[in-house]
Parts: C-alpha cells; sequence; structure tokens
C-alpha cells in the first residue's frame, strides 16, 4: 500500500479548497497528498492576516488555515497543493518540531524540480521583510528559482496533525488581478514566478516527481 | 530577538505540550516554554480566548502564528481565563524575548489547585525534552 494517498486534482473555488484543507487538517489518520487550481482566482490570506474588503472584486478572498501572507492563485499562472500528515507521523516526541514536514515536503519539491533540469534553492534571503505580500520574503523552506521565490510553503499544526501548503508560482498574474490585491493589502505586489525566470515544467511532471521522492522521503525517514 | 538561554525555572509547572503554569493561589499564569518559543520562531501573532472562558487542561486554548507555522497552544490546567496578556497585541514577539515574564498568554482561575501537582517538574520537563 502506497504511503500517500493521493486524491484527484481538484479545479474549484478558494472557500471549496481550504474548506478541504481545513477538512485535512482536522481528520487526517494517514499522509494525503492533493493538487489543485483555482476558479475564479483567489486571494488567500494568513490564518490572522487582516485585509479590509472594498467593493466588487476581480477575485474571490478567503482565508487559509496555515500561516503566512497573502497569495494570488488562479489556475492560469499558480496550482497549490496540501500534504497532510496524521497524528504521530513524525514521532511522539515531535509535536513541536516544526522542521520534519517542511524537510520533507521542501526537499522532495527541490529534488523533483532538480530532476526536471530546474535547480531550486531554498533558505531566507536577507532579512525578513514585513509586507502583506508572501512573496516579498523567503523563509527557510520556500524554495528559489533564480532568485526568486516560486515555491511558497506553510504550516499549520492542530491536534498533532500537521498540514503542509505549497504555492507554484508559474508566471506573474495577470496585471488587473495584482492591482486591486495590492490596493486592498496596501502594498504593490512583487515576484516574478517560472515564467517570468525563463522557464516553464509541466505541472503533471512536477506533481508526480514530488510525490515520488515524497513517498521515498516518508520511507527513509521511518527506516529504523 | 529570542531569550539567549535555554531556560526551565523551577517555580514553575510544566506540561507535556510544552506549556508551564505559575500557581499563585487559586489562579495560575501560563505561557509556552523556551523550548516551543525556540522551535516555532519569531511570533508574529497570538490568539487569545476572552476572559470568562472556560479553558480544559491538555486541551487548545488558542493558536500562535510564527514565521515558520500556525500552532495550537495548550492549557497547562482547567479553569476560567480572568486575564490575557494585552500587550501582546502589538508585541507578539514578547513570546520569544520573555517567555516566562512578559510573554505570559493567559491567567485562569483553576477549577482544581490539585492538577497543577499532576504537571511536570522542571527537572521532569527536561527529561522530556531529551527523549
Amino acid at each position: 500500500m502506497s504511503l500517500v494517498q493521493v486524491l484527484p486534482e481538484l479545479r474549484a473555488g478558494g472557500g471549496a479548497q481550504m474548506a478541504f484543507d481545513t477538512g485535512l487538517l482536522a481528520t487526517a489518520e494517514r499522509v494525503v497528498a492533493r493538487s489543485y487550481t483555482w476558479v475564479p482566482p483567489a486571494l488567500s490570506i494568513g490564518k490572522f492576516q487582516r485585509v479590509q474588503l472594498d467593493g466588487p472584486l476581480p477575485f474571490d478572498v478567503v482565508r487559509r488555515p496555515t500561516g503566512g501572507r497573502a497569495l494570488l492563485h488562479g489556475e492560469d499562472f499558480e496550482w497549490s497543493f496540501a500534504v497532510a500528515f496524521p497524528p504521530g507521523a513524525f514521532g511522539a516526541g515531535s509535536r513541536r518540531d516544526l522542521e520534519p514536514p517542511y524537510r520533507l515536503v521542501s526537499g522532495a519539491f527541490r529534488e523533483a524540480l532538480e530532476e526536471l533540469g530546474v535547480a531550486a534553492e531554498s533558505g531566507r534571503r536577507g532579512a525578513y521583510q514585513r509586507s502583506p505580500w508572501c512573496h516579498a520574503s523567503a523563509l527557510q523552506h520556500d524554495l528559489l528559482v533564480a532568485g526568486e521565490k516560486l515555491v511558497a510553503i506553510a504550516q499549520a499544526r492542530s491536534d498533532g496533525r500537521v498540514l503542509v501548503h505549497g504555492s507554484v508560482l508559474e508566471r506573474r498574474p495577470p496585471r488587473h488581478l495584482l492591482e486591486t490585491a495590492g490596493r486592498l493589502l496596501g502594498q504593490p505586489w512583487s515576484g516574478v514566478g517560472l515564467s517570468g525566470a525563463g522557464m516553464a515544467l509541466p505541472r503533471a511532471a512536477v506533481w508526480r516527481s514530488f510525490l515520488a521522492r515524497l513517498q521515498l522521503g516518508i520511507q527513509q525517514a521511518a527506516a529504523p | 530577538m529570542s531569550m539567549s538561554a535555554e531556560t526551565y525555572p523551577d517555580d514553575l509547572r510544566y506540561h507535556s505540550e510544552h506549556d508551564w503554569a505559575r500557581v499563585e493561589g487559586e489562579e495560575a499564569v501560563c505561557g509556552i516554554t523556551w523550548f516551543a518559543q525556540q522551535s516555532l520562531g519569531e511570533v508574529v501573532y497570538v490568539e487569545l480566548p476572552a476572559a470568562g472562558t472556560q479553558v480544559t487542561g491538555g486541551e487548545p486554548f488558542g493558536e500562535i502564528e510564527s514565521l515558520k507555522t500556525v500552532s495550537d497552544v495548550y492549557a497547562p490546567v482547567s479553569g476560567i481565563v480572568v486575564a490575557t496578556n494585552a500587550l501582546l497585541d502589538d508585541e507578539p514577539a514578547r513570546v520569544n524575548a520573555d517567555c516566562y515574564g512578559d510573554g505570559w498568554l493567559i491567567r485562569v482561575r483553576m477549577t482544581d489547585p490539585a492538577e497543577a501537582d499532576a504537571l511536570l517538574s522542571a527537572a521532569d520537563y527536561r527529561a522530556l525534552l531529551v527523549t
């Protein structure tokens, strides 16, 4: 039996996507992974991030169960993934150790990109920039390509379960989304995207490679 | 900025979910330990219950967001919340800088003060961290 239960890709609105992931965080009894795209486009904000909504918007606004700051999502320029870990997945003494889920997921994604010829780096670049935008700074387990944050990774933990979120920004979001979101957040967006950095990768290949690396990583972590 | 030295004061009682309680008569001041704040990284937001809320020992009573994650915070003892640390609204990183002092989270009027006796001593908590 596979160590990872892989759910079918889901193309749906932000409310449904976050409800699904919130459910995984509350109920996962084995490792579950899923990829998804957002239709219509959405602005997701972190669990405790505040934003003042104002007038009609060209995107949904939803709150993630994970932390971090605002991200734009839309199937034409970005795709997301989630990995949920059940209680005890990282050992009985690890309820406060945040690193293993990050290392596993970020490491598997970095290796998947490298397998497809994309050299990804992880790690913080300079001092943390306080910004309402997720892409304004990179933390240790985010992934950068050509110096730009391409994969944003965040975590939430509840009752022994862990949910890791990932957002893969393939290209710059459309201008009208950026301008409206920048106005809402009080700061213009900054960031590029895979295509902006001169690369475009087939999502299915990246996801397949990631899943294989994730499964291998889980096997290795469980080995005595 | 985080407390530089790992420390677990002997006058506190500890819960296995990495929270502490300072017993003051029928009340207990509660917070997270040095290990917890170190693991979380820089705290950027703390969600605390309102005064009057019932909390249960061993169960979550709030959430902490750090640069790394959003995580439950567990009550070491049961009781009614009588105060929360308002300083954390504007300075959540006090949890990192002084987790046993200015970084306290809630004050609880305990349902059963004897519950605190069942918590871990500092020595037992240190032993837990190395297992």
